[in-house]
């Protein structure tokens, strides 16, 4: 029964009280979380750990949740803030600076179906590079390359304006490309 | 680790930490109170704020400050340095403070911050302009010179201080030889000596009862008009009596 309703009224019905539901959305959400985590955090920190404070905190804050709205983005904003907490506790840089690209209305272009082998590189590249990418590029990449996160979700996610999530996935485009041509010239 | 020594699943964990009490639902009221409180802040900040950008703007013309700009440069200065700038960067603090309050909702995050500082700007302006256009500030001023005002009334009588040096604004009482006499924001009359080198107001023709901001050194009860213009409707709050509302 429950393998076929959405993230979104089995939340509702454990908010109506049926607690043992819970565990559906920790197993459909399980794996989804430790590679976010292990792909943005990137510096071996305990994820495993962290998704079970994340999972605590969202059955703690369900009641928040809003089923009108997807699932996804709630959960994740979550885990983006408990990752953030953990960059901020292991590293003394500060993992979320101020950025003007917040301020200003920007263009960017969405990808489309056709750009799937620019999906593909990215991927491949991203796997190869991901530590030496800033964390203001390598999560916006992260949750659109590997989690298929859109636009709007990863703008709900990170709580920045669509259009700043265009461009950082750009920027981080392009500064994966430059790690990788590094890498590779140097091995030449 | 269960009966036969399996490390537990994550679900398995979650839900012996529900079962256990050790993981808590928040109840819906919570959250509900949370987000009462922060439109509470909302509103609380924004008619804070509008209450001090239409104050601000009261404070420079019911002292004449605002009339200084027409002397040139020299009086844009002196408008610079008489500006309440401690108000307005307090304005300029509740904008900010509404601003990170207003980024947690999904119609101000989703959007580039300056549209949405843009927006909290604008209905703190529109808002000012709708407070100014009632006698709120003038009444509660009034209040203030009579001792009725207990929190607000250092306020605007700590703001009724000479705002520039050598403005002044008055009601005129009648007309002299030397120019005219005029009942000052204390009370007190003045002569206002309208000298050849004073500059009128051009095409307005001044009468008895007129608010009027003059410019010019005041020694004792004379004042040497370096300027005179009309205020319009408005008027010069002080005790004076022809300055009372009626």
């Amino acid at each position: 029964m429950t393998s076929q309703n959405t993230d979104e009224e089995i939340a509702a019905q454990v908010q109506r009280g049926a607690r043992e539901l819970f565990g559906t959305l920790v197993e459909r959400y399980e794996q989804k979380l430790l590679r976010y985590g292990r792909k943005f955090l990137s510096n071996g920190e305990d994820v495993a750990d962290l998704v079970q404070t994340i999972f605590v905190k969202a059955y703690t804050n369900i009641q928040s949740f809003d089923p009108a709205l997807r699932f996804s983005p709630w959960i994740y904003r979550i885990a983006h803030n408990a990752f953030v907490n953990e960059l901020k506790r292991t590293s003394r840089a500060p993992a979320v600076s101020f950025d003007f690209d917040t301020v200003f209305p920007s263009l960017f272009a969405k990808e489309t179906a056709d750009q799937s082998a620019q999906l593909r590189e990215t991927r491949t590249m991203l796997d190869a590079s991901l530590a030496q990418i800033d964390v203001k590029y390598r999560e916006p990449l992260v949750l659109h390359y590997f989690e298929d996160l859109e636009y709007q979700e990863i703008a709900d996610i990170l709580r920045i304006p669509v259009s700043t999530v265009g461009v950082r996935l750009a920027r981080g485009r392009a500064l994966l490309r430059n790690v990788v041509a590094t890498h590779h010239h140097g091995r030449n | 680790m269960d009966e036969t020594n399996q490390p537990l699943s994550l679900r398995d964990r979650i839900e012996q930490k529900i079962q256990s009490g050790e993981a808590r639902m928040r109840p819906r009221w919570h959250f509900i109170f949370a987000s009462l409180l922060v439109a509470c802040g909302i509103g609380l900040i924004t008619l804070s704020a509008i209450y001090l950008v239409s104050f601000v703007v009261f404070i420079t013309h019911a002292t004449g400050t605002a009339f200084l700009p027409q002397f040139g440069f020299w009086g844009i200065g002196k408008l610079l340095l008489a500006i309440p700038w401690v108000l307005i960067f307090i304005a300029l603090g509740f904008v900010i403070a509404l601003e990170v309050l207003v980024r947690r909702f999904a119609f101000a995050y989703r959007r580039p911050l300056l549209y949405s500082v843009a927006a909290i700007v604008l209905a703190v302006l529109l808002g000012s302009m709708l407070v100014g256009r009632t006698a709120l500030h003038a009444r509660l001023a009034e209040r203030a010179w009579m001792g009725n005002l207990p929190l607000a009334g250092p306020l605007y009588r700590g703001f009724e201080l000479e705002r520039g040096e050598n403005a002044h604004t008055g009601v005129i009482e009648m007309f002299i030889p030397e120019g005219f006499r005029m009942e000052d924001r204390s009370g007190d009359a003045v002569k206002v000596f309208v000298l050849p080198e004073t500059r009128m107001p051009r095409g307005v023709l001044l009468k008895e009862g007129d608010a009027v901001f003059v410019l010019g050194p005041r020694e004792q009860d004379i004042i040497r008009a370096l300027g005179v213009r009309p205020m319009g409707p408005e008027k010069p709050f002080g005790p004076g009596k022809r300055m009372r509302m009626k």
